[in-house]
């Protein structure tokens, strides 16, 4: 089984951090790259959402991590994510306005969407609406049981089908204007 | 420093982050930030810095992580400072 994680970054909600954010954020060096890259803003949010999808696998490998983001160090080409000594596969889309980041375990490369919302106001149900359609199995279900003590209260959202569920690995995203999803390959 | 005095200055911190600040009316130790006052994951890296600056304090990454209610806030910032 592939593990999978994502993260959709709306670049047009990332205003207004702390002066501290990247610092708190990054590694040192991850740190030099953002303040030397020709687009600062991008070269950070792509980080983080590297970072976030990267903590939804290593969160499903187990036990919980502590979601400490520097603690993520992400390659300079970003095509891994590396925490404690773990590497993981990783890929970084940037699209008009957004940025999506999927990371997995070894396997294919997984799939994945990202969608811009005419609604804001359900961004959940919207992601899981975006997942089932990827996946290609209608009448699915998403599900996320609650888990005390998990980093969000909730486990890892899973696909059901006609009372069962499916053996897919999958996850979701959403922030602002957009959601977004990846599954295993 | 008292509790309700803490939280209310937390309360402070967070109403920035709150879309929602009709989620803020009913806040008690036990809210959720991230569930209940809907603080997404980028936000409550802001808080956090935030706290640090308000009250003096450096927070921890693993104390950091601690962080899911208001309570958690409110308890570290008095643990450290106590």
């Amino acid at each position: 089984v592939t593990l999978v994680g994502d993260d959709v970054v709306d670049l047009g909600e990332c205003q207004g951090r702390h002066p501290r954010f990247a610092e708190r954020v990054c590694a040192p060096a991850e740190a030099e790259r953002v303040a030397r890259a020709p687009e600062p803003e991008l070269a950070l949010w792509s980080l983080f959402a590297a970072k976030e999808a990267a903590y939804k696998v290593v969160a499903k490998l187990g036990p919980r991590p502590v979601f400490a983001h520097a603690r993520f160090v992400v390659a300079e080409d970003l095509s891994w994510v590396e925490h404690e000594g773990r590497y993981l596969e990783l890929r970084v889309e940037a699209g008009d306005g957004f940025v999506h980041a999927v990371a997995w375990t070894d396997g294919p490369a997984p799939r994945s969407r990202v969608e811009r919302l005419a609604d804001v106001s359900t961004p959940g149900l919207a992601a899981r609406a975006l997942l089932v359609k990827g996946v290609g199995l209608p009448g699915a279900t998403v599900e996320r049981v609650p888990v005390p003590g998990s980093w969000d209260g909730f486990a890892p959202p899973r696909l059901w089908k006609d009372g069962a569920p499916v053996e897919l690995d999958v996850s979701l995203s959403h922030h602002g204007r957009f959601v977004a999803c990846a599954w295993e390959g | 420093m008292e509790q309700t005095q803490v939280m209310g200055q937390v309360v402070g911190i967070l109403k920035p982050f709150v879309k929602n600040e009709g989620a803020l009316a009913g806040v008690s130790m036990e809210t959720s930030i991230l569930k209940d006052l809907k603080v997404n994951s980028a936000r409550l890296v802001d808080i956090v810095l935030e706290i640090e600056d308000k009250f003096g304090i450096s927070v921890s990454d693993d104390a950091a992580d601690s962080v899911k209610t208001v309570g958690d806030a409110v308890t570290l910032i008095l643990k450290s400072k106590a």
